[in-house]
Protein backbone atom coordinates (compact mmCIF):
# COMPACT_ATOMS: atom_id res chain seq x y z
CA UNK A 1 0.00 0.00 0.00
CA UNK A 2 1.66 3.15 -0.77
CA UNK A 3 1.84 5.87 1.77
CA UNK A 4 -0.16 8.56 1.76
CA UNK A 5 0.74 12.11 0.79
CA UNK A 6 -0.09 14.47 3.53
CA UNK A 7 -1.35 17.70 2.69
CA UNK A 8 -2.03 20.72 4.99
CA UNK A 9 -5.63 22.24 3.27
CA UNK A 10 -7.41 25.39 4.53
CA UNK A 11 -10.45 25.46 6.56
CA UNK A 12 -12.63 27.65 7.77
CA UNK A 13 -14.87 27.27 10.54
CA UNK A 14 -18.20 29.49 11.20
CA UNK A 15 -18.85 30.64 14.66
CA UNK A 16 -21.54 31.93 16.37
CA UNK A 17 -20.55 32.81 19.90
CA UNK A 18 -23.62 32.90 22.18
CA UNK A 19 -22.82 35.71 25.06
CA UNK A 20 -24.21 35.09 28.79
CA UNK A 21 -26.35 37.66 29.76
CA UNK A 22 -24.12 38.36 32.94
CA UNK A 23 -21.40 39.03 30.81
CA UNK A 24 -22.71 40.93 28.11
CA UNK A 25 -20.60 44.05 27.55
CA UNK A 26 -22.71 45.92 25.33
CA UNK A 27 -20.83 49.12 23.91
CA UNK A 28 -24.21 50.64 22.71
CA UNK A 29 -27.94 50.68 23.73
CA UNK A 30 -29.16 49.06 20.51
CA UNK A 31 -27.97 44.78 21.03
CA UNK A 32 -31.10 42.75 20.08
CA UNK A 33 -32.44 40.55 22.03
CA UNK A 34 -35.16 37.40 20.95
CA UNK A 35 -38.31 38.24 21.44
CA UNK A 36 -40.38 35.53 23.73
CA UNK A 37 -43.80 36.15 21.62
CA UNK A 38 -43.84 35.25 17.91
CA UNK A 39 -46.42 35.93 15.96
CA UNK A 40 -46.83 33.99 12.68
CA UNK A 41 -48.91 35.50 9.72
CA UNK A 42 -50.05 35.01 5.88
CA UNK A 43 -52.33 36.19 3.81
CA UNK A 44 -54.38 35.97 0.48
CA UNK A 45 -55.77 38.55 -1.63
CA UNK A 46 -58.14 38.70 -4.33
CA UNK A 47 -56.99 38.16 -7.66
CA UNK A 48 -57.83 41.30 -9.08
CA UNK A 49 -55.90 45.00 -9.70
CA UNK A 50 -56.69 45.62 -5.91
CA UNK A 51 -55.68 42.65 -4.80
CA UNK A 52 -57.29 43.21 -1.16
CA UNK A 53 -57.12 40.88 1.39
CA UNK A 54 -59.60 38.01 1.14
CA UNK A 55 -58.35 35.62 4.25
CA UNK A 56 -55.23 35.17 6.28
CA UNK A 57 -53.81 32.80 8.82
CA UNK A 58 -51.96 33.61 11.91
CA UNK A 59 -50.26 31.68 14.81
CA UNK A 60 -49.24 33.03 18.38
CA UNK A 61 -45.92 31.48 19.65
CA UNK A 62 -45.12 32.02 23.05
CA UNK A 63 -41.64 30.02 24.67
CA UNK A 64 -42.00 27.84 22.03
CA UNK A 65 -45.66 26.66 22.13
CA UNK A 66 -48.33 27.77 20.04
CA UNK A 67 -50.77 29.69 22.17
CA UNK A 68 -53.12 30.73 20.03
CA UNK A 69 -54.05 29.91 15.77
CA UNK A 70 -56.70 31.43 13.54
CA UNK A 71 -58.16 32.60 10.67
CA UNK A 72 -59.09 36.40 9.69
CA UNK A 73 -61.01 37.86 6.95
CA UNK A 74 -61.77 40.80 4.52
CA UNK A 75 -64.74 41.05 3.50
CA UNK A 76 -66.32 37.97 1.72
CA UNK A 77 -69.24 37.04 -0.09
CA UNK A 78 -71.86 34.87 1.90
CA UNK A 79 -70.70 31.83 -0.28
CA UNK A 80 -67.34 32.97 1.19
CA UNK A 81 -68.69 32.83 4.50
CA UNK A 82 -70.27 29.46 4.59
CA UNK A 83 -67.19 27.94 3.26
CA UNK A 84 -64.96 29.58 5.96
CA UNK A 85 -67.32 28.18 8.63
CA UNK A 86 -67.63 24.79 7.05
CA UNK A 87 -63.47 24.74 7.05
CA UNK A 88 -63.57 25.86 10.88
CA UNK A 89 -66.10 23.28 11.76
CA UNK A 90 -63.67 20.67 10.24
CA UNK A 91 -60.38 21.74 11.30
CA UNK A 92 -58.97 22.10 15.08
CA UNK A 93 -55.83 24.99 15.47
CA UNK A 94 -52.68 23.66 16.90
CA UNK A 95 -52.42 24.66 19.64
CA UNK A 96 -51.36 23.25 22.99
CA UNK A 97 -54.43 24.81 24.78
CA UNK A 98 -56.94 22.46 25.89
CA UNK A 99 -59.61 24.82 23.85
CA UNK A 100 -58.47 23.52 20.45
CA UNK A 101 -61.14 25.83 18.46
CA UNK A 102 -59.87 27.48 15.74
CA UNK A 103 -60.45 31.50 16.12
CA UNK A 104 -62.14 33.40 13.49
CA UNK A 105 -61.94 37.21 13.71
CA UNK A 106 -62.50 40.50 11.33
CA UNK A 107 -59.67 41.82 9.50
CA UNK A 108 -60.30 45.04 11.83
CA UNK A 109 -60.00 42.67 15.02
CA UNK A 110 -56.60 40.95 13.54
CA UNK A 111 -55.47 44.45 13.41
CA UNK A 112 -56.00 45.10 16.96
CA UNK A 113 -54.27 41.89 17.95
CA UNK A 114 -51.21 43.00 15.70
CA UNK A 115 -50.85 46.18 17.59
CA UNK A 116 -51.12 44.42 21.03
CA UNK A 117 -49.11 41.86 20.13
CA UNK A 118 -46.38 43.66 17.90
CA UNK A 119 -46.09 46.53 18.76
CA UNK A 120 -47.23 46.75 22.36
CA UNK A 121 -45.90 43.54 23.38
CA UNK A 122 -42.79 43.88 21.05
CA UNK A 123 -43.64 40.30 19.77
CA UNK A 124 -41.72 39.27 16.28
CA UNK A 125 -43.75 38.96 13.16
CA UNK A 126 -42.46 36.74 10.79
CA UNK A 127 -43.83 36.04 7.27
CA UNK A 128 -42.85 34.72 3.67
CA UNK A 129 -42.64 37.99 1.81
CA UNK A 130 -43.69 39.72 4.77
CA UNK A 131 -43.75 43.22 3.14
CA UNK A 132 -46.55 42.18 0.70
CA UNK A 133 -48.83 40.79 3.51
CA UNK A 134 -48.16 43.94 5.41
CA UNK A 135 -49.60 45.69 2.55
CA UNK A 136 -52.61 43.81 1.80
CA UNK A 137 -53.63 44.49 5.64
CA UNK A 138 -52.62 48.34 4.64
CA UNK A 139 -55.80 50.90 4.73
CA UNK A 140 -53.94 53.90 2.87
CA UNK A 141 -50.17 53.95 1.42
CA UNK A 142 -48.02 56.99 1.07
CA UNK A 143 -44.04 57.70 0.18
CA UNK A 144 -41.87 57.28 3.43
CA UNK A 145 -40.11 59.82 4.87
CA UNK A 146 -36.46 59.56 6.69
CA UNK A 147 -34.55 56.98 7.34
CA UNK A 148 -37.09 54.80 4.96
CA UNK A 149 -37.23 57.70 2.14
CA UNK A 150 -37.90 56.11 -1.32
CA UNK A 151 -39.75 53.12 0.40
CA UNK A 152 -43.47 52.81 1.03
CA UNK A 153 -45.34 53.67 4.67
CA UNK A 154 -48.94 51.90 5.19
CA UNK A 155 -51.57 52.98 7.76
CA UNK A 156 -52.80 50.10 8.83
CA UNK A 157 -54.96 51.43 11.82
CA UNK A 158 -57.80 53.24 11.20
CA UNK A 159 -60.76 55.09 13.60
CA UNK A 160 -64.55 55.87 11.90
CA UNK A 161 -65.08 59.69 12.84
CA UNK A 162 -68.54 60.85 13.59
CA UNK A 163 -69.48 60.99 9.90
CA UNK A 164 -68.88 57.40 10.02
CA UNK A 165 -65.96 57.92 7.46
CA UNK A 166 -62.94 55.83 7.92
CA UNK A 167 -59.32 57.51 9.10
CA UNK A 168 -56.22 56.55 9.71
CA UNK A 169 -55.49 56.59 13.26
CA UNK A 170 -52.75 58.50 13.97
CA UNK A 171 -52.46 57.41 17.49
CA UNK A 172 -51.04 54.22 16.07
CA UNK A 173 -47.61 53.91 14.28
CA UNK A 174 -47.56 52.96 10.69
CA UNK A 175 -45.11 50.85 9.00
CA UNK A 176 -42.46 51.60 6.63
CA UNK A 177 -41.05 49.41 4.24
CA UNK A 178 -37.78 49.66 1.82
CA UNK A 179 -37.01 47.39 -0.37
CA UNK A 180 -32.93 47.05 -1.07
CA UNK A 181 -33.37 44.76 -4.06
CA UNK A 182 -35.88 41.44 -4.39
CA UNK A 183 -34.76 39.38 -1.33
CA UNK A 184 -34.11 41.73 1.22
CA UNK A 185 -36.32 45.09 2.80
CA UNK A 186 -36.07 47.07 5.65
CA UNK A 187 -38.98 47.13 7.40
CA UNK A 188 -40.14 49.49 10.46
CA UNK A 189 -42.62 51.22 12.61
CA UNK A 190 -42.72 55.11 12.43
CA UNK A 191 -43.36 57.45 15.71
CA UNK A 192 -47.30 57.88 16.72
CA UNK A 193 -48.91 60.14 18.30
CA UNK A 194 -48.91 60.81 22.48
CA UNK A 195 -47.12 57.34 22.82
CA UNK A 196 -47.51 55.85 26.37
CA UNK A 197 -44.95 55.87 29.07
CA UNK A 198 -44.21 51.75 28.15
CA UNK A 199 -43.80 52.08 24.67
CA UNK A 200 -40.78 54.56 25.26
CA UNK A 201 -38.87 52.68 27.30
CA UNK A 202 -36.04 51.43 25.11
CA UNK A 203 -35.47 47.37 24.09
CA UNK A 204 -33.37 45.96 26.40
CA UNK A 205 -33.30 48.50 29.35
CA UNK A 206 -32.30 47.54 32.51
CA UNK A 207 -33.54 50.74 34.30
CA UNK A 208 -36.81 50.55 33.03
CA UNK A 209 -36.57 54.13 32.40
CA UNK A 210 -39.12 55.73 29.43
CA UNK A 211 -36.49 57.89 27.16
CA UNK A 212 -38.38 60.89 25.64
CA UNK A 213 -38.48 60.55 22.07
CA UNK A 214 -37.72 57.01 21.55
CA UNK A 215 -39.42 55.01 18.92
CA UNK A 216 -40.13 51.57 18.80
CA UNK A 217 -38.63 49.85 15.52
CA UNK A 218 -40.82 46.65 15.67
CA UNK A 219 -39.24 43.15 15.08
CA UNK A 220 -40.14 42.01 11.65
CA UNK A 221 -38.88 38.63 10.08
CA UNK A 222 -39.13 37.84 6.21
CA UNK A 223 -38.56 34.28 5.56
CA UNK A 224 -37.65 35.36 1.91
CA UNK A 225 -34.61 37.07 3.15
CA UNK A 226 -34.17 34.31 6.15
CA UNK A 227 -33.98 31.50 3.52
CA UNK A 228 -31.59 33.48 0.93
CA UNK A 229 -29.49 34.20 4.12
CA UNK A 230 -29.60 30.33 4.64
CA UNK A 231 -29.17 28.93 1.28
CA UNK A 232 -27.96 31.91 -0.92
CA UNK A 233 -31.15 31.08 -2.90
CA UNK A 234 -33.60 32.98 -3.94
CA UNK A 235 -36.96 31.15 -2.73
CA UNK A 236 -40.56 30.61 -3.56
CA UNK A 237 -42.81 29.85 -0.73
CA UNK A 238 -43.16 26.38 -2.16
CA UNK A 239 -39.48 26.24 -3.09
CA UNK A 240 -38.63 27.03 0.31
CA UNK A 241 -40.83 25.03 1.84
CA UNK A 242 -39.47 22.09 0.32
CA UNK A 243 -35.94 22.98 0.08
CA UNK A 244 -36.27 22.84 4.59
CA UNK A 245 -38.25 19.88 4.39
CA UNK A 246 -41.79 21.69 5.61
CA UNK A 247 -44.46 19.11 5.65
CA UNK A 248 -47.68 20.44 5.29
CA UNK A 249 -46.14 23.91 3.51
CA UNK A 250 -47.75 25.83 0.94
CA UNK A 251 -50.86 23.85 -0.57
CA UNK A 252 -52.33 27.19 -2.54
CA UNK A 253 -56.04 28.58 -1.58
CA UNK A 254 -59.08 26.90 -3.22
CA UNK B 1 -47.84 29.41 37.49
CA UNK B 2 -51.50 29.30 38.14
CA UNK B 3 -52.16 30.08 34.64
CA UNK B 4 -50.00 26.91 33.64
CA UNK B 5 -52.75 24.99 35.41
CA UNK B 6 -55.75 26.80 33.84
CA UNK B 7 -54.64 27.91 30.34
CA UNK B 8 -55.36 31.64 29.76
CA UNK B 9 -58.85 32.56 27.98
CA UNK B 10 -56.56 34.99 26.33
CA UNK B 11 -53.13 34.01 25.12
CA UNK B 12 -51.89 37.30 23.57
CA UNK B 13 -53.55 39.82 25.94
CA UNK B 14 -51.69 38.16 28.94
CA UNK B 15 -48.89 38.02 27.30
CA UNK B 16 -49.02 41.87 26.45
CA UNK B 17 -49.19 42.34 29.90
CA UNK B 18 -46.68 40.13 30.46
CA UNK B 19 -44.42 41.70 28.84
CA UNK B 20 -45.17 45.12 29.33
CA UNK B 21 -44.71 44.42 33.43
CA UNK B 22 -41.14 43.17 32.46
CA UNK B 23 -40.22 45.80 30.60
CA UNK B 24 -41.32 48.23 33.22
CA UNK B 25 -38.69 46.82 35.72
CA UNK B 26 -36.37 46.82 33.41
CA UNK B 27 -34.03 43.37 32.19
CA UNK B 28 -33.47 40.93 34.43
CA UNK B 29 -34.59 42.80 37.49
CA UNK B 30 -34.70 41.13 41.19
CA UNK B 31 -35.45 42.36 44.57
CA UNK B 32 -32.73 41.35 47.09
CA UNK B 33 -35.03 39.27 48.54
CA UNK B 34 -34.98 37.15 45.36
CA UNK B 35 -38.27 38.27 43.64
CA UNK B 36 -38.02 38.43 40.56
CA UNK B 37 -42.15 38.42 39.01
CA UNK B 38 -41.93 41.76 37.22
CA UNK B 39 -45.54 42.37 38.51
CA UNK B 40 -44.51 42.17 42.29
CA UNK B 41 -41.38 44.91 41.52
CA UNK B 42 -41.83 48.33 41.77
CA UNK B 43 -41.37 50.07 38.66
CA UNK B 44 -38.69 52.65 38.37
CA UNK B 45 -36.96 52.19 41.49
CA UNK B 46 -33.31 51.97 41.48
CA UNK B 47 -32.08 49.10 42.96
CA UNK B 48 -35.02 46.87 42.38
CA UNK B 49 -37.40 46.44 45.27
CA UNK B 50 -40.18 43.93 45.36
CA UNK B 51 -43.77 45.65 46.92
CA UNK B 52 -43.32 43.70 49.97
CA UNK B 53 -39.71 44.77 50.95
CA UNK B 54 -40.74 48.31 50.51
CA UNK B 55 -43.98 48.45 52.42
CA UNK B 56 -41.59 46.50 55.38
CA UNK B 57 -39.10 49.23 54.64
CA UNK B 58 -41.77 51.50 55.40
CA UNK B 59 -43.55 49.86 58.29
CA UNK B 60 -46.49 48.93 56.40
CA UNK B 61 -48.13 45.47 56.56
CA UNK B 62 -47.27 43.47 53.51
CA UNK B 63 -50.37 41.60 53.40
CA UNK B 64 -53.19 43.04 51.12
CA UNK B 65 -56.91 42.19 51.33
CA UNK B 66 -57.69 40.76 48.05
CA UNK B 67 -61.54 41.56 46.81
CA UNK B 68 -61.61 37.35 45.01
CA UNK B 69 -64.51 38.18 43.07
CA UNK B 70 -63.67 41.98 42.09
CA UNK B 71 -64.44 44.89 44.21
CA UNK B 72 -67.57 45.28 41.91
CA UNK B 73 -69.25 41.73 42.38
CA UNK B 74 -68.89 40.90 46.05
CA UNK B 75 -67.15 42.68 49.14
CA UNK B 76 -65.91 39.71 50.93
CA UNK B 77 -61.70 39.59 50.94
CA UNK B 78 -58.88 37.49 51.80
CA UNK B 79 -55.50 38.19 53.15
CA UNK B 80 -53.06 37.51 50.77
CA UNK B 81 -48.92 38.49 50.55
CA UNK B 82 -49.07 41.55 48.37
CA UNK B 83 -46.38 40.14 46.00
CA UNK B 84 -48.74 37.39 45.03
CA UNK B 85 -51.76 39.72 45.20
CA UNK B 86 -50.05 41.79 42.46
CA UNK B 87 -48.10 39.29 40.32
CA UNK B 88 -50.85 35.98 40.81
CA UNK B 89 -53.97 37.14 41.45
CA UNK B 90 -55.02 40.51 40.04
CA UNK B 91 -53.29 39.21 37.22
CA UNK B 92 -55.66 36.45 37.36
CA UNK B 93 -58.42 38.54 37.66
CA UNK B 94 -56.96 40.95 34.21
CA UNK B 95 -57.80 37.43 32.31
CA UNK B 96 -61.35 37.63 33.37
CA UNK B 97 -64.21 39.56 30.48
CA UNK B 98 -64.29 42.79 31.64
CA UNK B 99 -67.55 42.89 31.58
CA UNK B 100 -67.52 40.36 34.81
CA UNK B 101 -64.68 42.19 36.17
CA UNK B 102 -66.53 45.73 36.21
CA UNK B 103 -69.70 44.61 35.87
CA UNK B 104 -70.72 48.47 35.89
CA UNK B 105 -74.59 48.08 36.03
CA UNK B 106 -74.71 45.33 39.13
CA UNK B 107 -75.72 42.59 37.31
CA UNK B 108 -76.69 39.65 39.67
CA UNK B 109 -75.30 36.88 36.93
CA UNK B 110 -72.45 38.64 36.47
CA UNK B 111 -71.37 39.14 40.04
CA UNK B 112 -72.15 35.22 40.22
CA UNK B 113 -69.69 34.72 37.14
CA UNK B 114 -67.46 37.03 39.49
CA UNK B 115 -67.86 34.30 42.15
CA UNK B 116 -67.25 31.71 40.52
CA UNK B 117 -64.12 32.88 38.60
CA UNK B 118 -62.50 34.39 41.87
CA UNK B 119 -62.89 31.05 43.56
CA UNK B 120 -61.64 29.18 40.81
CA UNK B 121 -58.28 31.59 40.86
CA UNK B 122 -58.57 31.30 44.81
CA UNK B 123 -58.44 27.70 45.03
CA UNK B 124 -55.80 27.44 41.94
CA UNK B 125 -53.63 29.43 44.12
CA UNK B 126 -53.94 27.91 47.12
CA UNK B 127 -53.41 24.40 45.19
CA UNK B 128 -49.90 25.97 43.93
CA UNK B 129 -49.19 27.69 47.44
CA UNK B 130 -50.54 25.03 50.23
CA UNK B 131 -50.67 21.16 48.35
CA UNK B 132 -48.05 21.26 44.93
CA UNK B 133 -44.92 21.71 47.24
CA UNK B 134 -46.18 18.60 49.38
CA UNK B 135 -46.51 16.23 45.86
CA UNK B 136 -42.45 18.01 44.81
CA UNK B 137 -41.51 17.40 48.82
CA UNK B 138 -42.94 13.51 48.67
CA UNK B 139 -41.09 12.91 45.45
CA UNK B 140 -37.63 14.30 46.66
CA UNK B 141 -38.16 12.36 49.60
CA UNK B 142 -38.96 8.90 48.06
CA UNK B 143 -36.01 9.47 45.93
CA UNK B 144 -33.67 10.22 48.85
CA UNK B 145 -34.92 6.85 50.90
CA UNK B 146 -34.61 5.19 47.88
CA UNK B 147 -30.97 6.13 47.57
CA UNK B 148 -30.53 5.04 51.30
CA UNK B 149 -32.52 2.00 51.92
CA UNK B 150 -32.64 0.58 48.36
CA UNK B 151 -35.81 -0.35 46.63
CA UNK B 152 -39.03 -1.48 48.41
CA UNK B 153 -37.66 0.20 51.35
CA UNK B 154 -41.40 0.78 52.55
CA UNK B 155 -41.06 -2.99 53.12
CA UNK B 156 -41.68 -3.87 56.72
CA UNK B 157 -42.22 -0.76 58.10
CA UNK B 158 -45.34 1.51 59.23
CA UNK B 159 -45.71 3.32 55.89
CA UNK B 160 -45.93 -0.43 53.93
CA UNK B 161 -49.70 -0.15 54.10
CA UNK B 162 -50.21 2.96 52.11
CA UNK B 163 -48.30 1.23 49.53
CA UNK B 164 -50.77 0.74 46.87
CA UNK B 165 -51.98 -2.78 46.12
CA UNK B 166 -51.20 -4.95 43.57
CA UNK B 167 -51.91 -8.00 41.71
CA UNK B 168 -49.51 -10.97 41.99
CA UNK B 169 -48.10 -11.59 38.63
CA UNK B 170 -49.53 -14.77 36.79
CA UNK B 171 -46.86 -17.43 36.79
CA UNK B 172 -46.45 -19.19 33.23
Amino acid sequence: MPNPEIRSLPIAVRVYPQQLFGEMVSRSNTFWMEPPGILVIHTVARRDARQKLLIGSYQFIESDRCREEGLFYGDLSSAESRRLKKYTAQHFANTDSRARRLRVITQREFLKLLYELVYKARCLVVGFNLPLHLSRLAFDSAPARGFFAGGFSFGLWTYTDKKGRERPNKFRPRICVKYIDRKRSLIGFTARNSPDQEDLIPEGSRSGEPKPGYRFPGHFLDLRTLGFALADEVFSLESACAAFGVELGHQGAS
Amino acid sequence: MTREIFPTRNAAAAHRRKSVAARRVGLGAACACGEKRPEALIPNVNPPICAACQRTALGKSAVDKHHFASKANNATTIHVPVNDHRAELSTAQADWPQSTLRNIEGSPLLAAAGCVRGFVDTILYLIERGLLWIAELLENLDEFLMKQLGPGWWIGTEVEQFAPKRKPHAKS
